[in-house]
């Protein structure tokens, strides 16, 4: 490195009364500086940013919905509903509709676990118009590699599992995992996470048909 | 401070830099791309702390550290979700803690070089990318595990040996600190064989 260090070295003398001002004032103009180029950055990346994230929900959409289906774009006809007394948090849910000839076909919400092993999982859950889950994709997750992830590894298709369920099958005491007395499998070694997809699944399912009208309205 | 003094605060310093980010040690890609983002934030934090270095006293060094680092690290990390976003979801958890890691080096050696800094950091970023290296090949039996992410479509994961789950442990975060000891104590080891060789 090439960065002088002479200063410091001096032997202590008895500081001049304000030396410490003049470091905070070189401080602040230094951060001033460095917080507009934060802010120019953050301006000038947002763009990319939300379209990285997108992708994520493009590739989700593209994975769980036949093409063959519908004929809209769903990824611009959205809907955000905010039900904090269904999904459990104040988060809006976002809602993409895909409709055939102007008649619905399905809803994917991105919704959100919030109760993850390590912070919330971010889903997709593809409801059917009828109700039938077509089927859910993990968008981002931060759980244990190895443990909670098995969904995306070992266990890859589990999530499979949910294809073809509804609020009725299995009844809702059975909407969990199988060491609860549910229907669903655990993963090995980890039961926290699949509790917590399996939860906020049904939870889509219950918002969906508390507010079909509305979100194909 | 006699040298051996100075090699145990070398050896401690080492450690608690090496803590924060031990858990994104767990494959080859994601101890590379935390270890070249701390070396990135550290260097920028250098630069800008020897620009303000003479007007700051110690006091004021200490809060400048940690807030140009805060910032440096805020600027790389909107880089990396806007130009390498399969990269920074796969790590970018642990970039912020590049700030303690930073600020631990930086107060304790402000008054001495800041090669002996780099050193210092050279090596964690070093001893990083072994422990990925060993946790990847134990934990997954592959190496470059998710190299994509970060060198872009051409390169391929490397299976050494076909496992189900894996050795769980070596993955897990606890495996991080079982490494880095086994890590230690082959070099202790080394040291004692070439101390007593002398």
């Amino acid at each position: 490195m090439d960065t002088p260090n002479a200063p410091e070295a001096a032997p202590a003398e008895p500081r001049a009364a304000g030396s410490w001002l003049k470091g905070l004032v070189a401080l602040g103009i230094a951060l001033t500086l460095l917080t507009a180029l934060l802010a120019y950055m953050a301006s000038a990346t947002r763009e990319r940013i939300v379209q990285n994230e997108q992708a994520g929900v493009i590739a989700g959409l593209r994975a769980l919905l036949d093409a063959e289906t519908y004929d809209n774009e769903p990824l611009l006809d959205t809907i955000e509903i905010t039900a904090p007394a269904i999904v459990g948090s104040e988060r809006p849910v976002t809602i993409y509709r895909a409709r055939k000839a102007g008649r619905p076909v399905a809803a994917v919400m991105r919704t959100i676990a919030p109760d993850g092993y390590r912070g919330p999982i971010e889903l997709l859950v593809a409801i059917a118009y009828d109700g039938a889950l077509i089927g859910v994709q993990v968008l981002h997750h931060n759980e244990t590699p190895g443990l909670g992830n098995q969904f995306e590894t070992r266990a890859a298709a589990w999530l499979d599992d949910f294809a073809g369920r509804s609020l009725a099958d299995p009844p809702q005491q059975r909407w969990t995992v199988r060491k609860d007395g549910g229907d669903f499998d655990a993963f090995t070694g980890a039961t926290i996470t699949p509790r917590a997809i399996i939860r906020a699944v049904r939870r889509s399912l219950e918002l969906y048909a508390a507010q079909r009208a509305q979100i194909f309205d | 401070m006699t040298d051996t003094r100075s090699h145990h605060l070398d050896d401690l310093l080492l450690l608690t830099a090496l803590c924060p980010l031990l858990a994104a040690s767990d494959t080859l890609v994601g101890a590379l791309s935390v270890g070249i983002a701390a070396l990135v934030t550290f260097a920028c934090t250098t630069a800008l702390l020897a620009l303000l270095g003479r007007w700051l006293e110690r006091d004021t060094r200490a809060i400048g550290t940690l807030l140009l680092a805060a910032c440096v690290v805020a600027l790389i990390e909107l880089t990396a979700r806007a130009w390498l976003h399969p990269a920074y979801q796969a790590t970018g958890v642990f970039l912020p803690l590049v700030v303690a890691n930073l600020a631990f080096v930086h107060l304790t050696y402000d008054a001495t070089s800041p090669a002996r800094v780099l050193r210092l950091m050279l090596a964690a970023a070093a001893a990083l990318v072994i422990l990925g290296i060993a946790r990847e090949i134990v934990g997954r039996g592959s190496l470059l595990h998710g190299a994509q992410l970060l060198l872009g479509a051409p390169a391929d994961e490397i299976t050494l040996f076909r496992v189900d789950m894996g050795f769980l442990l070596a993955m897990l975060p606890p495996g991080a600190f079982i490494a880095l000891g086994l890590l230690l104590a082959l070099r202790n080891w080394l040291n004692e064989r070439r101390s007593a060789a002398e």
